[in-house]
């Protein structure tokens, strides 16, 4: 879908250029913060206080072992799972979008509702 | 103080009813008057009672019918908490709806709200059933109130599918009943001691598990919620779903297949969430997730878990009304809700925007926030209880929230693309939400925020004695490090052209099956049974034709019998007189 190019003075700050460089670096910065913090808790033994799944055997424990002992496991699981619901999730539509008035022409009648100024 | 006036034995959520019923014949600035002051009358009883520990629950309002003991109000932690969060979000509907809500909604609004409260504080079986169907009923105006006829079929769907689980329910304590037991509300034997499955269990799992919207059992809510009005999606968002979880934190804890039906519940409507374009229909799928994490903590049954069971359930209520209002807003002023047609709007709604974020964030889990301090209760519940995959399924599903109620509800209604800019479209921006909307949005925003900061007053109402501290580094490390590269991912795949456009579409879920081969089927039914009647209706006909006119050739005025009529009239009428004087003769003697 094109999206029409709006006049520069109806730009926020949000918008500029500038902003986003500054949001790029701020997210960045973070996911450095907190992955370097998830080493430095581990080195004192305080990211798990105690191992959830030594019990585990195989594959299971491969993945145990991981979640109680690798310190930028939860960055791992947030970036990976993400990546996997928007790249595989959206394939989906291959098999289950249809049009807007696929089970009824009237299902979509009151969609748009009256708009109050 | 309320106590002095108010017996124990009247039911909090009768005043709430009481004063939903009188209201539907107000004026609008009555009905909200008297709307709020009932719901904290409601809210001030409610507190003026001692609250006990789970099982040693207070009973009031005990009555007997039909020789079985049916008690009112049963208070205890378990129910008081659910109690209370009914009656704020109620307070909050009122205040939502100031302007906007019309007299169905109002009115309904408290009913069933009411019912909600009242369901969670039934003592018994019957009871609950009763308040389970007036939620049922009462709701169901709600969405219909959503004008039009597609919230009119959606209304009808959502209604069968609601009664179907009340017959579940009675069914089940029909059958409760017979096994000797009394009518008392609480955990349902799973498996007998010879191991087989209690019918009875499996009857009223389904019934919660309907309400619950298990995988399924789920689409009512898809269907019907984003069909309803701006203030009528904010009301249901807070009352069916969280009773069916208190009932099976009261009757099915710590029954294993919670875990994986909840853990379920949290990881598919992430799929549906991304590709789904009405970000009220989104903010729906993101309910069914969220119902997941305490499905699945109900299933593990620890203390610790039952307590986030119930906390996630509380903070939960408040920043998916938060959610559902600000998008309410949005559908106020621009019409629709629907991403594609949406963007931007933070220039002209900035603080419906504020208001939406801290929602985001608190569903999100963010340190902080009402949903961390709640869920991760939850996660810690599945580690400590070495579920490795639940637990993998729940950090998984955490990152899908993020997606779809963290990041695309906010972003796609208020930044995005800017589809208001007066040069493009010669109009003036939408305006912000009207001032009861803002604040409503605004007391939720504060709980959320409050709860996230001091979350010591939600931990004093848990049920549970289970020992938890939210903010311990490890916590924060850890949630943060999963947030902040998810949001990477985001950030990565929106630079690469990577996440995927919104599209005008419809997707398909399960209810498609009884939409269209179920509907087929079902009309083909009604065809055959028609047909098979109209063929025995017509053999009647013909047998009944053929006699009657056997008996015309004889009896007509052409007939043989005819000819005689004077005379062979008064032999039968002589006939009868003597045939009724002896039946009667023999009668009296």
């Amino acid at each position: 879908m094109d999206h029409p190019e709006i006049r520069e003075d109806e730009k926020s700050i949000w918008e500029k250029p500038g902003t986003i460089r500054a949001i790029w670096l701020v997210l960045i910065i973070g996911c450095v913060l907190f992955a370097g913090a998830g080493f430095l808790l581990a080195a004192q033994g305080q990211l798990v206080y105690k191992p959830h799944f030594e019990d585990k055997t195989g594959i299971a424990a491969f993945f145990g072992d991981m979640a109680d002992y690798f310190p930028a496991f939860y960055a791992l699981v947030g970036f990976v799972s993400f990546s996997f619901i928007v790249l595989v999730g959206q394939h989906l539509r291959k098999i289950l979008m249809r049009p807007e008035d696929y089970y009824d022409p009237r299902e979509t009648e009151g969609d748009d509702k009256e708009i109050e100024a | 103080m309320i106590s002095a006036f108010l017996s124990p034995d009247i039911s909090p959520a009768l005043i709430t009813i009481i004063a939903g019923i009188a209201i539907a014949f107000l004026p609008q600035l009555f009905r909200n008057v008297i709307g709020l002051g009932a719901v904290i009358l409601g809210l001030l009883h409610l507190f003026s009672y001692q609250v006990p520990a789970v099982g040693e629950g207070t009973l009031f309002a005990t009555s007997t019918f039909m020789s079985m003991d049916m008690v009112g109000v049963r208070i205890d932690k378990l129910s008081f908490i659910f109690a209370v969060i009914f009656h704020i979000a109620a307070l909050i509907n009122v205040i939502y709806g100031w302007q906007h809500a019309t007299r169905l909604e109002s009115s309904m609004g408290l009913i069933y709200a009411g019912a909600a409260i009242g369901g969670a504080l039934a003592g018994d079986l019957l009871t609950l059933f009763v308040y389970w169907e007036l939620a049922a009923l009462s709701s169901v105006f709600i969405v219909w109130a959503g004008g039009g006829h597609a919230a009119f079929k959606a209304g009808m769907r959502y209604l069968v599918i609601q009664v179907l689980s009340g017959l579940f329910l009675l069914a089940g304590i029909v059958l409760h009943l017979g096994q000797g037991n009394d009518l008392a509300f609480n955990a349902f034997t799973w498996r007998f001691e010879d191991g087989a499955l209690n019918p009875v269990a499996i009857l009223v799992l389904i019934s919660f598990g309907i309400k619950a919207a298990f995988p399924i059992m789920h689409t009512w809510l898809q269907d019907s919620y984003p069909k309803a009005s701006a203030v009528g999606a904010v009301m249901l968002s807070a009352f069916t779903t969280k009773l069916a979880v208190y009932t099976l934190a009261r009757g099915f804890a710590g029954v294993d297949i919670l875990i994986w039906i909840g853990a379920t519940m949290t990881a598919f409507p992430v799929f549906f969430a991304l590709i789904e374009n009405d970000l009220r229909k989104v903010l729906a799928y993101s309910l069914n997730n969220q119902v997941g994490f305490m499905v699945c903590a109900i299933g593990i049954g620890t203390p610790l878990a039952l307590n986030g069971a119930a906390a996630h359930a509380f903070v939960h209520i408040l920043y998916k009304a938060l959610l559902f209002m600000s998008m309410g807003a949005v559908l106020v002023r621009v019409g629709t809700t629907k991403a594609t047609e949406l963007g931007g709007l933070h220039k002209s709604m900035p603080w419906t925007t504020i208001f939406c974020i801290i929602g985001a964030m608190s569903i999100s889990a963010f340190p902080l926030f009402s949903g961390f301090v709640a869920k991760s209760m939850i996660t810690l519940a599945a580690s400590e209880a070495h579920l490795l995959v639940a637990y993998f399924v729940l950090l998984f599903a955490s990152a899908g929230v993020l997606e779809h109620s963290g990041i695309k509800i906010p972003y796609f209604a208020f930044f995005a693309h800017d589809q208001f800019a007066p040069s493009v479209t010669g109009k003036e921006r939408p305006k912000d939400a009207p001032a009861p909307m803002m604040i409503a949005m605004a007391i939720a925003a504060f709980l959320c925020v409050f709860i996230g900061i001091q979350p010591q007053y939600l931990f004093a109402l848990l049920p549970f004695e289970a020992k938890y501290t939210a903010y311990t580094a490890a916590h924060v490390v850890t949630q943060m490090q999963l947030l902040l590269f998810a949001i990477l991912a985001f950030a990565l795949l929106v630079k690469y052209r990577l996440y995927p456009a919104e599209i005008r579409s419809w997707n398909l879920d399960v209810d498609w099956f009884w939409r269209v081969p179920g509907r087929k089927l079902l009309m083909w039914g009604v065809g055959v049974t028609a047909s098979i009647w109209h063929a025995f209706w017509d053999f009647i006909v013909s047998v009944t034709q053929a006699i009657v006119r056997g008996m015309y050739a004889t009896h007509g005025p052409e007939g043989a019998l005819a000819r005689s009529w004077p005379v062979g009239f008064m032999a039968l009428f002589t006939a009868i007189v003597l045939a009724v004087m002896l039946i009667v003769t023999f009668l009296t003697t």
